[in-house]
């Protein structure tokens, strides 16, 4: 590593070819960066002196239990919960330290919640290698090919089962949360893609029987093209599945689709694609979608991961009877759309007119009634950001789409999820939004605002006369210093029309942002009626996502929660299951 | 790899470890997120099969890791409005050195920072605030060192355009798009 930027670092970085002002520039910055790292030597030093005493602290504490587990064990083998004793010493341990943090730092960068996070993290890993010690005689498992039913998540202890035969534990950087199909739960899923940088081979895989066995899918476009992939399923056809997907070879990308913006391979240039299968990812074609403002092609927000991400906060496909709804993101983000198909997701066509020649510029969210012809969505005169904090417009249209009626005005400019359906008792119609309140606007280091959100259980709120009244929901049942964590959304609704929330702890500065949900959380549900929330069940490390659905057999309901590990090397992902009855 | 080897090939890679995330994410969080990459590694210490590649598979997490806490930082998980956040451009800002026969006003470029897609950005934060060479970057990367000089010198042209429009502070090169937002950490 070089310590100065002298002439050589220069010619090596081939800058002597640019322009002499661009040449200056870099001589500037070459100059600036070692100034700063010279002002920042100290820190660095100290940095560096507890990076080395948490090293030593590590290989002094676990050198019996480490060395006689092998990966394999490791992988397979079950979590339990942290003794106590250990984990006050841990918690103290981060106490300590967060207070000489805060002695040196301003008060403002730090988050409380960020030593929870890490004295949970360090809490996990101690119980993580302390199972390990004492599990050491049992059999190992595969990665793939785990016996259903063992638990490695650590959720056998709150009544889940592990579907190990689920687990995407190949550790990929562009991972996308494994796809169950709703309609089958059997059918599932899972891409694995690398990233833009890396140019190797994606893959996409499929199973018909819980994960049993596998079948590697044909991509639709060559796998070493692709910089990463979302998948998604409709929820009337097992068969119907959604990719998106980045294309990082320009040859690949219709011209209306071409991004120049210089991260593809070869040329820099890249695209963002579409296609559908109606036979389990068999064959592909493109999706037959439409072009918003005749001009701008656009992918399915059911299909899109954390990589392609737009601002839908229920970002999934929708079945109304035969109809189904998607979001419509355009491929250069200048908009988001609704989008209906009434062939099983051949074709789609936009269903929003109605609200656009209302004066809504995009559309930010929606919501349809699983029979009839009820839909809901929110929409703004600008663009779907919680930044700009502009006043969202509930519509409702009772023709799936074909005309809209302005509804109200919400209460706060942050969507986060609605849910539609009925109350079993009442046979009523059920509203769910998730609409935290700003608390404050925030200001990062660049001097950008950004809104402060409240986690109140509060801001989950249910209208039963169509979104013209609102009713928030109880603080009751939520224990003290908990907090309705929103940033995943509304995750779903009861057979009984309970919708449900995942609730942590609130030790966070309030807008979900360092809330990585490490430690786990516990899933509650409310209905208007109840007087107070009800805990179902916990939810031993982050969720990525939750498909509920009917119980084979009497009241209960099916949980499949993806539960999502991001580690440093890349994502994986785990499958937990477990019936309900409220 | 064993939990032996753990100690003796990560303790030299520290200091790099502070520099990166300091670079990354600014001084202010450099110390968590260096602590939270190191407690990655030890999680991950086991999948790692060659001591030589030792050094980059830490840097890899160290990245990842401070990318994924810039992320967090705002509130969405590497969307629409991931931006770099880096303390060290901060103070670039606020300590600069730069004569003013050099014409250029620190917090243009500050501004002009930002105006970079998110890969250039970094690129420009480890070569110049880490002190790395196009090599490690690559190898940090995962893409070749003839990528990230193409990437520096692109950066370099972007912010140049940036800085000598009439109103810098909304141009942005055509190359500059925002990038983040796609790429997967």
């Amino acid at each position: 590593m070089p310590s100065d930027f002298d002439a050589n670092a220069a010619q090596d970085d081939g800058i002597q070819t640019l322009p002499a002002d661009a040449q200056d520039l870099y001589h500037t910055l070459a100059r600036e960066g070692a100034a700063w790292r010279a002002s920042a030597e100290p820190e660095s030093a100290r940095v560096n002196q507890r990076l080395q005493a948490r090293i030593m602290q590590l290989s002094a504490e676990h050198p019996s239990e480490v060395r006689q587990m092998t990966s394999a064990s490791r992988i397979a083998q079950p979590l339990v919960t942290v003794s106590a004793p250990r984990e006050r010493d841990q918690l103290d341990r981060r106490d300590q330290r967060a207070g000489d943090h805060a002695a040196r730092t301003p008060a403002h960068f730090v988050s409380a919640r960020r030593w929870v996070t890490t004295g949970a993290t360090l809490a996990v890993v101690i119980a993580f290698l302390a199972v390990l010690s004492l599990a050491t005689h049992q059999p190992s498992d595969s990665t793939r090919q785990g016996v259903t039913g063992t638990s490695h998540t650590g959720a056998a202890a709150a009544g889940w089962t592990d579907l190990t035969r689920l687990d995407n534990s190949a550790s990929f950087s562009a991972n996308d949360p494994t796809a169950i199909a709703p309609s089958d739960p059997q059918v599932v899923y899972e891409t694995m893609a690398q990233g833009m940088q890396q140019q190797q081979p994606a893959s996409m895989r499929a199973t018909s029987n819980g994960g049993a066995t596998w079948r590697t899918l044909p991509l639709p476009v060559p796998a070493n093209h692709i910089g990463t992939m979302g998948v998604g399923v409709s929820p009337n056809n097992a068969q119907t599945v959604f990719l998106s997907l980045i294309d990082t070879t320009s040859s690949d990308c219709p011209a209306n689709r071409l991004d120049a913006s210089g991260e593809g391979a070869g040329n820099g240039q890249f695209c963002r694609l579409q296609f559908t299968s109606m036979d389990g990812g068999a064959h592909w074609t493109t999706t037959n979608l439409p072009l918003a403002g005749g001009s701008h092609p656009g992918l399915l927000t059911a299909s899109i991961n954390s990589g392609l991400a737009g601002p839908f906060q229920s970002a999934t496909v929708r079945v109304q009877g035969q109809r189904l709804f998607a979001g419509f993101l355009c491929t250069d983000f200048s908009c988001t759309r609704l989008v209906t198909s009434s062939d099983g997701g051949r074709s789609w066509s936009f269903t929003d007119q109605g609200m656009l020649a209302g004066g809504a510029a995009n559309v930010c969210d929606y919501t349809s009634s699983a029979t009839g012809s009820t839909l809901y969505a929110v929409t703004t005169a600008s663009a779907c950001s919680f930044n700009q904090q502009t006043p969202l417009t509930l519509w409702t249209s009772v023709d799936a789409g074909g005309a809209w009626a302005k509804v109200t005005q919400l209460a706060t400019p942050n969507d986060r999820g609605m849910v539609l359906t009925q109350n079993s008792a009442t046979g009523a119609a059920l509203l769910y939004m998730g609409l935290p309140r700003t608390t404050s606007m925030a200001t990062d280091k660049m001097g950008d605002k950004y809104p402060v959100f409240s986690q109140a259980p509060s801001d989950v709120r249910v209208s039963v006369d169509s979104g013209t009244t609102w009713q928030q929901a109880p603080t009751a049942g939520i224990p003290s210093g908990h907090a309705v964590f929103l940033q995943v959304g509304l995750l779903g609704a009861l057979r009984d029309g309970s919708v449900v929330v995942d609730v942590i702890p609130s030790a966070g500065n309030g807008n979900g942002m360092d809330a990585d949900n490490f430690s786990g959380s516990d899933l509650y549900a409310w209905r208007p009626g109840d007087a107070a929330w009800q805990k179902l069940t916990s939810v031993p490390s982050e969720i990525d996502g939750l498909l509920i659905t009917p119980a084979q057999s009497g009241a209960a309901d099916t949980f499949y929660a993806v539960l999502v590990n991001r580690s440093g090397t890349g994502t994986t992902f785990a499958v937990i299951k477990q019936d309900i009855a409220r | 790899m064993e939990y032996e080897r753990f100690a003796p090939l990560v303790t030299p890679q520290t200091e790099v470890m502070a520099r990166v995330a300091a670079a990354i994410v600014g001084g202010a969080d450099a110390e968590d997120a260096a602590q939270e990459a190191l407690m990655r590694a030890w999680r991950a210490w086991p999948s790692l099969r060659e001591p030589d590649s030792a050094r980059a598979w830490l840097m890899q997490i160290t990245v990842n890791v401070c990318r994924t806490w810039r992320a967090r930082r705002q509130g969405l998980r590497l969307t629409v409005e991931d931006r770099l956040d880096t303390e060290a451009l901060d103070q670039y800002g606020q300590q600069t050195t730069l004569g003013a026969a050099e014409h250029v006003n620190a917090l243009d470029l500050r501004h002009a920072l930002l105006s970079l897609d998110d890969d250039m950005r970094l690129v420009v934060a480890l070569r110049f605030y880490a002190g790395m060479d196009s090599t490690e970057i690559g190898e940090l990367l995962g893409t070749s060192p003839a990528t990230i000089r193409g990437r520096l010198r692109r950066a370099l042209l972007c912010l140049r355009q940036t800085l000598d429009a009439p109103d810098h502070s909304e141009a942005r090169h055509p190359l500059a798009t925002e990038k983040g937002r796609q790429d997967a950490i």
